[in-house]
């Protein structure tokens, strides 16, 4: 079992989910990487990923595993020159079962590059000394309230603009929610601002999803 | 335009990545000096990136290490929008350059419903859309691709068109452009010298002279351009690979061009003959090229009767062995009986498709269409045994002769596939029967190019007959819309008086054509009736002896072998198959026909 580290930047940050798994597929096969099938009526390539960002946004820190025999080293010799523009590998690892990736991710981090009035920063220290945030949005057409804070286990401003470590996987907060959903804020931003920086596992001993390598020893 | 202002652009519109280029297998375009092609498509990218044509002309031009060929398809309808309220051009895709900025624009025009929106992308890229109105400082302007059988209604918005197959006339016109811009030769004198390339139709000086309204002759006979060596011939495997889902998204092995078999109603059929195959070896050689260079997980046999590749089971052996046996094959369906084997595989997830174009075995004689009751019988009894249970039927209505009795036996096929399901049947499944009528569009270079094209009337009148008749249990009828076809009708056999039509309509917001969503059949109508041109009389049948606007092309076909095929229609005779014998249409004074003479 293979987990792979790859960005995901413009212009591949604008292809869906399945169009990158559907890239990568033929990758491999251009490649020569055999892939575990599931069994079954409708066998399947055994590849997994941790869950897909919104269209636009950009990532340094996607992770896929791939059931398949090859070490590591042969792996990127054989893929790193498969990816599209924007798909590129960063690390590969080897792991001795499927750790579910899809299902371990606890949080993210991201970067927000915009440009922060006084005003707005204000507002960003007040979320980070308060113990909570209530958020509107809207969902199928729905107002929903929701209460965020116990979601955001960091957030902070520098020269570069925002940071933000978000819960992500089953409890996700989407940024593009949580920074519109702030009452006063009004900080326009556009998608592909949103760089997300690394996932990771655990709840207060945060592992990034590329050492779960070395956990496993 | 820049890569920040794509990012804005394309990030709040419908499947981005049909915008931002970036596919694997792209090729370099890192040729300082060398000369720019931008190959335009006036529909969208899912479309134009299933084209074989485009794909094969797009790497064979940047395989020259003097030219780099990039893409601009037809903006999907929100990114449009975007661009005529901000003011924005379209772009190439590769380079993010302005149309303006290349040394040629080559459209690729695949069907008559494309033509409103080739003007709109000359309107998006600034470039003013008929020839005469361009100065030097526009790129040239050409056009290409299936639609010239009949150039006519767009002749006027280009400076030079190809007639006929782009791997023999395009590297030549590179040529030239080259020359040109080299020796700073004018507009005129690179005309002058495109003209002398067979297969290039220069708009401005092959035109028709007329007496009155009658065409009496032609400035000059334009001969299709042909691929002499098949075989030979240029066939990329090292394609670009699309980061969105497309049409046709597979690989595509062309085995031969041209058809044997004459159907009466087919333009394609008699367009692109004479007859020429690829050799065994040849193609497989490529389909393993091409799946290992691809990647792809799926592969289509493509010609237009692909049935009839005389080694096509040698072909399907090897190609199934290759790319470790993963690979997935679509074959036409007539064949299941001798494929079982691909087949089979196929039975739980896809449908049977066929289509018998006519009712009843007299119709189909009329039309050439050589199949008959019992061989749909006989392939629907191999499917079923093989676990098929849904079945696919296209007809046409309005064909010459058509009458009751031909739309009942529409009713009839299906009733009998019904029967032979209940005994044949190996699935658990109910027995789901689509049947999809066309109507029938006289086209040019056909036996049928003279006749004339049902009256609104006459297609309601049909269609409620039909409806009732398949009223049926698991029976899905689905008809294709008068309108539209009515607008490609006129535009098939139009005359250079449409381009201003086409303008009109565009300006009057029609884009689209072929969506029937967005066609509005009140615009054409009215843009007509403001030009001064009645329609209708591009529908009627025309007199044998007159001449067409689109005569002036030599396609090979001889005039009087469609004359003599049309008296065969209407005697209900049917003409071989050419892979038994040469019937002498003529097509092969422009090449030889290496499947069958
Ligand atoms: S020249 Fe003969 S063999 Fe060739 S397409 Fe015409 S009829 Fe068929």
């Amino acid at each position: 079992m293979l987990l792979i580290k790859f960005k995901k930047r413009y212009p591949a940050s604008l292809m869906a989910h399945l169009d990158v798994l559907r890239s990568t597929l033929r990758g491999f096969t251009r490649a020569g990487i055999v892939v575990k099938r599931s069994e079954g009526f409708n066998p399947h390539f055994l590849v997994y990923f941790t869950p897909p960002l919104p269209l636009s946004v950009e990532s340094n820190a996607e992770y896929m595993c791939v059931d398949t025999e090859m070490n590591a080293r042969d792996f990127i010799k054989a893929f790193s020159n498969q990816t599209v523009k924007g798909l590129d590998i960063v690390s590969v690892h080897e792991l001795k079962k499927n750790p579910n990736v899809a299902g371990i991710v606890t949080y993210s981090d991201y970067r927000v590059y915009v440009d922060l009035t006084e005003e707005q920063k204000k507002i960003i220290d007040e979320v980070k000394e308060s113990d909570s945030l209530s958020i509107e949005y809207t969902q199928k057409d729905k107002l929903v309230q929701k209460e965020v804070r116990n979601l955001i286990s960091d957030i902070y401003y520098d020269e570069d603009g925002l940071f933000l470590r978000l819960s992500s996987g089953n409890n996700n907060l989407r940024v593009d929610r949580l920074l519109n959903g702030i009452k006063g804020l009004n900080l326009k931003f556009n998608l592909y601002d949103i760089v997300r920086e690394e996932q990771y596992t655990g709840d207060t001993d945060l592992i990034p999803l590329y050492k779960l390598e070395e956990y496993e020893k | 335009m820049n890569e920040k202002e794509r990012k804005r652009l394309y990030a709040t519109v419908s499947k981005p990545a049909r915008y931002t280029g970036g596919e694997f297998n792209l090729p370099d375009f890192n040729k300082p000096g060398a000369l720019r092609f931008c190959f335009c498509f006036p529909d969208t990218y899912e479309i134009g990136m299933s084209n074989l044509g485009l794909r094969i002309l797009y790497h064979m031009l940047n395989e020259r290490e003097d030219c780099m060929a990039e893409r601009c398809f037809m903006p999907w309808i929100d990114l449009y929008e975007k661009l005529v309220s901000e003011h924005l051009p379209i772009v190439a895709i590769e380079s993010g350059d302005e149309l303006t900025a290349f040394d040629v624009v080559g459209f690729s025009i695949q069907y008559e419903l494309a033509y409103t929106n080739v003007v709109a992308m000359l309107k998006l890229a600034g470039i003013p859309y008929y020839a005469k109105d361009r100065g030097e400082e526009y790129p040239l302007i050409i056009a290409g691709g299936p639609c010239m059988a009949n150039p006519e209604p767009f002749a006027d918005f280009f400076d030079a068109m190809t007639v006929g197959e782009g791997e023999e006339s395009m590297m030549q016109i590179v040529d030239v452009v080259k020359e040109g811009k080299q020796k700073n030769w004018s507009k005129e004198v690179v005309l002058d010298k495109l003209s002398e390339i067979q297969g290039v139709i220069i708009p401005s000086r092959d035109k028709a002279v007329y007496d009155g309204d009658k065409i009496v002759s032609f400035t000059r006979i334009v001969k299709k351009a042909v691929v002499q060596d098949f075989d030979k011939a240029y066939f990329p495997t090292k394609i670009l690979l699309p980061n969105t889902e497309i049409v046709h998204d597979r690989g595509v092995l062309e085995l031969y061009r041209g058809c044997s078999n004459g159907c009466r109603f087919c333009q394609a059929g008699f367009y692109y003959r004479p007859l020429r195959a690829r050799n065994l070896n040849t193609l497989c050689t490529f389909g393993e090229k091409l799946i290992k260079d691809t990647g792809y997980e799926e592969m289509s046999l493509s010609s237009l009767s692909t049935g009839d590749y005389p080694k096509l089971k040698e072909l399907i052996e090897h190609l199934k062995t290759a790319g470790e046996g993963k690979t997935r094959l679509s074959l036409p369906s007539m064949r299941v009986d001798s494929f079982e084997s691909v087949f089979a595989e196929e039975a739980r997830k896809s449908s049977l498709t066929f289509a018998p174009e006519a009712g009843t075995d007299r119709l189909r004689a009329v039309i050439n269409k050589n199949i008959t009751s019992e061989d749909i019988e006989k392939s629907m009894i191999s499917a079923f045994k093989l676990g098929y249970s849904s079945v696919k039927l296209y007809f046409m209505i309005g064909l010459p002769t058509e009458t009751k009795e031909d739309l009942d036996g529409i009713a009839d096929i299906v009733k009998t596939i019904i029967e032979l399901y209940k005994i044949h049947r190996n699935s658990g499944k109910n027995l789901s029967i689509t049947v999809s009528t066309s109507v029938f569009i006289p086209k040019p270079v056909t036996p049928f190019q003279w006749e004339r094209f049902i009256s609104r009337e006459e297609f309601e009148e049909k269609l409620v007959y039909l409806r009732e008749k398949l009223r049926m249990r698991g029976v899905h009828y689905n008809w294709h819309d008068y309108e539209t076809s009515y607008m490609e009708a006129v535009l098939a056999r139009g005359d250079r008086k449409l381009s201003k039509v086409i303008v009109k309509a565009f300006e009057s917001g029609q884009i689209f054509d072929s969506w029937s969503e967005f066609f509005h059949s009140e615009i054409w109508k009215k843009s007509a009736i403001e030009c001064g041109i009645d329609l209708n009389e591009y529908v009627k049948e025309r007199d044998v002896s007159s001449v067409m606007p689109f005569e002036y092309i030599d396609c090979g076909i001889l005039r009087s072998y469609l004359e003599e095929e049309r008296k065969k229609a209407y005697d209900e005779t049917t003409t071989k198959n050419c892979l038994q014998g040469c019937n002498a249409c003529g097509a092969n004074k422009l090449g030889r026909c290496s499947l069958c003479c």
